[in-house]
């Protein structure tokens, strides 16, 4: 039996056909679906204004390996989550640069795919993790905006902290 | 709530939304938590506005603050002493060289002294006592 594809339409106009099954990993286009109804003689074009063709490339070849995973497990959101469960294939996956990173967490949260958003949040943390504000810096190459009296406030100072 | 944010954000980090920010400092632990609110001012009015970051952030100042108090009272912890001959006489031919140790990025870092330390003052104390006990313990017979 074949499976019924679906057209995603990129902000730029170009068009991905997937498999329905695929494209239902992201809630966003599975709700619409749900909502809309589907025939299945009728050609299905969904635009997704938020996201370029680079980066719903980059979504698909994602989704299309994590298909038949079982959905993420909800988690409490006061518990400290752990960084170091990214598999070697997604480590693989999200090897690019900071901005295609960016871009891949805003698809995620576009699409709400929680799989990917959850992977790629892991990814930047992992980044922050263990370092000191200077080697912090460093990596997202951002200049120091704190003024000299203000970051001697930050540094000793948790009366905003304290006033609950 | 997120009305300190600054206007112009820098262009890379400004990409992402707030929530995005608060959603990956959850990933972070405490003190790493602290390094990141103390790296842009985004991140921190970020660490601010959000409930769970504003309570882990807490913990993790007052964790360091414990730790700095503690190195001021426990001056040790502050210097690291090398001498160039471990010898029983102090003082004789031995160079000393006492170095500072950085405070402030020392109590960020992962290796970092147990904050208890063993030293204690009484310990001399008793130690002194029993010099006295026996000391003149002869005359009382």
């Amino acid at each position: 039996m074949e499976m019924p594809n679906i057209k995603l339409q990129s902000s730029d106009g170009e068009t991905f056909e997937v498999d329905v099954e695929i494209a239902k990993c992201s809630v966003t286009i599975k709700t619409m679906l749900e909502d809309l109804g589907m025939d299945d003689e009728e050609e299905e074009v969904v635009p997704l204004p938020n996201v370029n063709s680079a980066i719903l490339r980059k979504v698909i070849q994602w989704a299309t390996y994590h298909k038949d995973d079982p959905p993420p497990p909800e988690d409490d959101e006061n518990k400290e989550k752990r960084t170091d469960d990214i598999s070697s294939w997604d480590a693989d996956f999200l090897k690019v640069d900071q901005g295609t990173l960016f871009e891949l967490i805003l698809a995620a949260n576009y699409l709400d795919i929680k799989g990917l958003l959850d992977v790629t949040c892991k990814t930047v943390a992992n980044m922050i993790k263990g370092k000191a504000p200077e080697e912090i810096r460093k990596t997202f190459n951002i200049k120091n905006d704190f003024t000299a009296s203000e970051e001697e406030q930050v540094r000793k100072e948790n009366e905003w902290c304290e006033e609950k | 709530m997120f009305s300190l944010l600054p206007f112009v954000l820098s262009v890379q980090l400004g990409i992402l939304p707030v929530e995005m920010w608060s959603t990956i400092f959850r990933y972070l632990d405490p003190k790493s938590l602290l390094a990141g609110a103390r790296s842009h001012k985004l991140w921190l009015n970020v660490c601010r506005g959000d409930p769970v970051l504003r309570r882990r952030l807490h913990i993790a100042l007052k964790e360091e603050k414990s730790y700095l108090h503690n190195m001021i009272v426990n001056p040790r912890m502050l210097t690291s002493v090398s001498r160039e001959f471990p010898s029983r006489e102090y003082g004789v031919n031995v160079q000393k060289s006492i170095s500072k140790r950085d405070i402030y990025f020392s109590a960020l870092s992962e290796k970092r002294p147990p904050l208890n330390c063993t030293e204690k003052r009484d310990s001399g104390k008793r130690t002194n006592k029993m010099h006295y006990k026996k000391r003149f313990s002869p005359y009382r017979l």
